[in-house]
């Protein structure tokens, strides 16, 4: 990932008027590429076609749930940072969803713009500095078979 | 000394237990719109402040002016919403007691739908063919009641997803109501048994057996009306609800 992109959020949402609010509250400041999905299918194509650092997903979607919906985005990009965002007044399929697709944070609608903001900030803070681990474990990974190799050319040259 | 619970009361306890049962879905309704109408709030002023700060800057300005009429385009959506949804509330919750008064059916049936179909939205699709109709003298709170109770039926009888939809049409001297589902159906031998009292194929928390025997009495009792339907097994059920235009008073016709 380069550095100078902007980070990118994802937004989803079957209410239309929720995408347009949340999309020019991130845009306010230029901070951020926000994109958006009014379905969890549609959310699906755009993770499979673009870098996401952060996925923001509602609950009660038609087809399938946010958790699901969440779930996928793992498998896909790894390194998305997956948000819950529910009206939905059950705590238990947050916590459920917390442990099993390893939720970065759960919010509740109505939200509090400060606080979605901080999280959204957060959120990218993760997802950069897990692409960066990866390019790191990348890098010493080739120098460590840079290093293999040398040590074989050595043990050659001397044997 | 009389334990028994009088008609009248039974039919008010089992409106406020289905108006009780839809307070969970009516709330949920609720807050997408009421969470973007305080975001905006609050969006409305940031952006206040971006124009003070973009002075001169025609570019940004022009940019803040689209989000800016963003919101004002969502504020009006939300609050539409939130009017709708009170308005039916208020169809719904209106308590009538039962008086005759002159109303119009296909705003007591819009209601109903509305209020109903907080508990399907994301699988059931809604569809509307209502006719002009002269207002009816009717028990407004009474019928909302039987048309909740017909509306919830067709969102449950639907297993995935299917369409309701809910028409109403001026029959010569009646109005005609239909509520139409794509669901499961009635099985034949059951058919017959679907009207009274104490049916029911829903499971226990679900289904009292009390609710088309209610709508009935309220139909055919109350309004002087008729309800039939015609239902497939797989294909899905239709309920024909006729009300006299002119409200016959209770026992002055005998």
């Amino acid at each position: 990932m380069s550095n100078d992109r902007k980070p990118a959020v994802l937004i989803v949402d079957d209410e239309e008027i929720v995408l347009i609010s949340i999309r020019t509250l991130l845009a306010l400041d230029d901070e951020y590429e926000v994109a958006t999905a009014s379905s969890p299918e549609a959310a699906l194509k755009l993770l499979e076609s673009q870098t996401v650092d952060v996925t923001i997903s509602d609950y009660m979607m038609p087809g399938m749930n946010g958790i699901q919906l969440l779930g996928r985005a793992k498998e896909i990009q790894p390194e998305t940072t997956r948000v819950l965002l529910t009206g939905h007044a059950d705590k238990g399929s947050a916590i459920k969803a917390i442990n099993e697709v390893g939720l970065f944070q759960y919010l509740e609608k109505p939200w509090d713009n400060a606080q979605l903001l901080l999280v959204v900030r957060h959120a990218v803070e993760r997802a950069r500095l897990l692409r960066e681990l990866r390019t790191k474990i990348g890098e010493l990974d080739m120098a460590h078979s840079t290093l293999k190799d040398v040590q074989v050319r050595l043990l050659k040259a001397f044997l | 000394m009389n334990p028994v619970v009088t008609a009248d009361q039974l039919l008010e306890l089992q409106r406020m237990a289905t108006l009780g049962g839809l307070l969970a879905s009516v709330a949920h309704e609720l807050s997408a719109p009421v969470a973007v109408l305080l975001s905006n709030a609050d969006v409305r002023t940031m952006l206040l402040d971006k124009f003070d700060a973009a002075a001169g800057d025609a570019d940004r300005i022009r940019k803040l002016m689209v989000s800016a009429r963003e919101v004002a385009n969502v504020d009006h959506v939300a609050c539409e919403r939130v009017r709708r949804m009170v308005t039916s509330l208020k169809v719904a919750a209106r308590a009538g007691g039962g008086e005759f008064i002159k109303s119009s059916i296909n705003e007591i049936l819009d209601a109903s739908l509305l209020l109903a179909n907080t508990q399907f939205r994301h699988r059931v699709e809604v569809r509307t063919e209502f006719a002009e109709l002269p207002e009816i003298e009717c028990q407004p709170d009474r019928l909302s009641q039987a048309f909740l109770n017909l509306l919830i039926n067709a969102g449950q009888a639907i297993e995935d997803r299917g369409t309701v939809v809910a028409g109403t049409e001026l029959a010569g001297d009646q109005v005609h109501v239909w509520i139409s589902d794509t669901g499961r159906g009635i099985r034949e031998e059951d058919q017959p048994k679907v009207l009274r009292e104490g049916f029911t194929t829903k499971p226990v928390g679900i289904g009292t057996g009390l609710g088309l025997a209610i709508v009935r009495q309220i139909i055919v009792e109350s309004h002087g009306g008729t309800i039939t339907f015609e239902s497939t097994v797989g294909k899905g059920t239709t309920f024909h609800v006729h009300l006299p235009l002119a409200h016959k008073k209770q026992g002055a016709a005998d």
